[in-house]
């Protein structure tokens, strides 16, 4: 048996005992997924001090939903639909302006015509709409800042983070889990 | 709070959910019990449109505007309980469902140019607008409970899709129940269902959502 079909099985097996109250079981498939979510989120977003926000939103958000899997149903495309949905989510709420404009300005700024390393669904975005996103939401400049660094009005880098998360989400789902 | 902690924190907060019955079933029953309220009241209401039989066994354009209603409910319906659960979500259904609803509409939308029934008076309803809402109100209800007992990831999406079912069917009810013109179908018979949809998707948006405490 592959290691996918392995995973698929156990997984599966200890959600449905989770869903009958076993807790040793939980336990166990939450502690083997937490790694799971890390590895699978840093390879689409990048290493980002993010991650393990949205990693520890996606075992919440798992907890909450428990009760919806289908033990009838292979597991993977409940999982990481709610992963998916909740790290978009916590990009999206993520506040922009954590670095003061003083601050920003001293501060070295990474250079956004380095490839984002291993960052693919970053990577896939236009650079108008990725350099919008990686500024405001991963790297925490103002939108003031960003939009000073990007040579663009301020509501020219609302309007690119907007469509960059919708952008995202969609090729996000779109992508074979 | 680090991973262990949380998983820990979690393990404690773990309880046995009871099992689900699958969706295909509870959609099922829904659409039976919406179609069962909506026909039963709506004919304590007021009988059907003198004729209507005869309409849909001789006027093709008709029967295949109530075939295109009814595909619209059947698929919106299906979309809305399939994004209750993660990882069902089916794009393509939702626009299959999109697509013959706006094709629905469009056959009063152009009621001008598409004559599908000479306009009448005959059948109308003295209150069919109120009855579309009264009626579309207890299926929409209905559905955005059974989809809250579920785990909606984008709850305002799916009770758009939902709601709109709900509300269609009323609407379905009203081309057999009341009369037929076209501009009297969109303001009163068709307006309600958009009316319903976008409210209740308002509320449901608005409706803070419960989250584990850990």
């Amino acid at each position: 048996m592959s290691d996918f079909n392995a995973d698929e099985s156990r997984w599966s097996g200890w959600l449905a005992r989770a869903q009958a109250g076993d807790e040793e079981a939980y336990g166990a498939l939450l502690g083997e997924l937490a790694p799971v979510i890390r590895a699978y989120l840093t390879r689409r977003l990048g290493a980002s001090e993010l991650i393990d926000d949205c990693v520890q939103e996606s075992l919440i958000a798992i907890h909450e939903g428990r009760h919806s899997y289908d033990p009838s149903r292979p597991v993977r495309p409940w999982l990481f639909a709610i992963i998916r949905h909740r790290a978009i989510d916590v990009l999206r709420r993520q506040p922009t302006g954590q670095i003061e404009a003083e601050e920003a300005a001293a501060a070295e700024t990474p250079d956004l015509n380095a490839p984002l390393d291993g960052a693919r669904l970053l990577s896939g975005l236009s650079r108008e709409l990725r350099d919008a996103l990686v500024l405001t939401k991963l790297w925490g400049f103002s939108v003031k800042e960003s939009a000073n660094r990007l040579g663009v009005s301020e509501s020219l880098v609302k309007v690119r983070v907007h469509r960059g998360l919708r952008k995202l989400r969609t090729r996000w789902e779109s992508e074979a889990t | 709070m680090n991973d262990a902690e949380l998983i820990d924190a979690l393990k404690r907060d773990l309880k046995p959910s009871r099992p689900r019955l699958s969706l295909l079933l509870v959609g099922a029953l829904w659409l039976c019990s919406s179609v069962l309220w909506v026909s039963g009241v709506g004919l304590s209401l007021g009988p059907m449109r003198p004729g209507v039989a005869e309409s849909l066994a001789q006027h093709p354009l008709f029967l295949l505007e109530m075939l295109l209603g009814a595909g619209a409910v059947l698929t919106l319906a299906a979309s809305a309980f399939r994004a209750a659960v993660p990882g069902r979500r089916g794009r393509g259904l939702e626009l299959v469902g999109l697509g013959l609803l706006v094709s629905w509409v469009g056959f009063f939308l152009l009621g001008d140019v598409v004559v599908v029934l000479e306009p009448s008076m005959l059948g109308k309803r003295e209150h069919c607008e109120l009855e579309a809402y009264l009626l579309g109100l207890p299926p929409a209800l209905l559905l955005l409970v059974l989809q809250h007992r579920r785990y909606p990831l984008e709850p305002a999406r799916a009770a758009l899709l939902g709601t709109t079912a709900a509300a269609l069917l009323p609407a379905l009810f009203m081309q057999l129940g009341c009369m037929y013109e076209p501009s009297h179908i969109l303001t009163h018979h068709v307006a309600p269902v958009a009316v319903t949809a976008l409210v209740l998707t308002a509320a449901v948006k608005l409706w803070p959502r419960r989250r584990a405490r850990v």
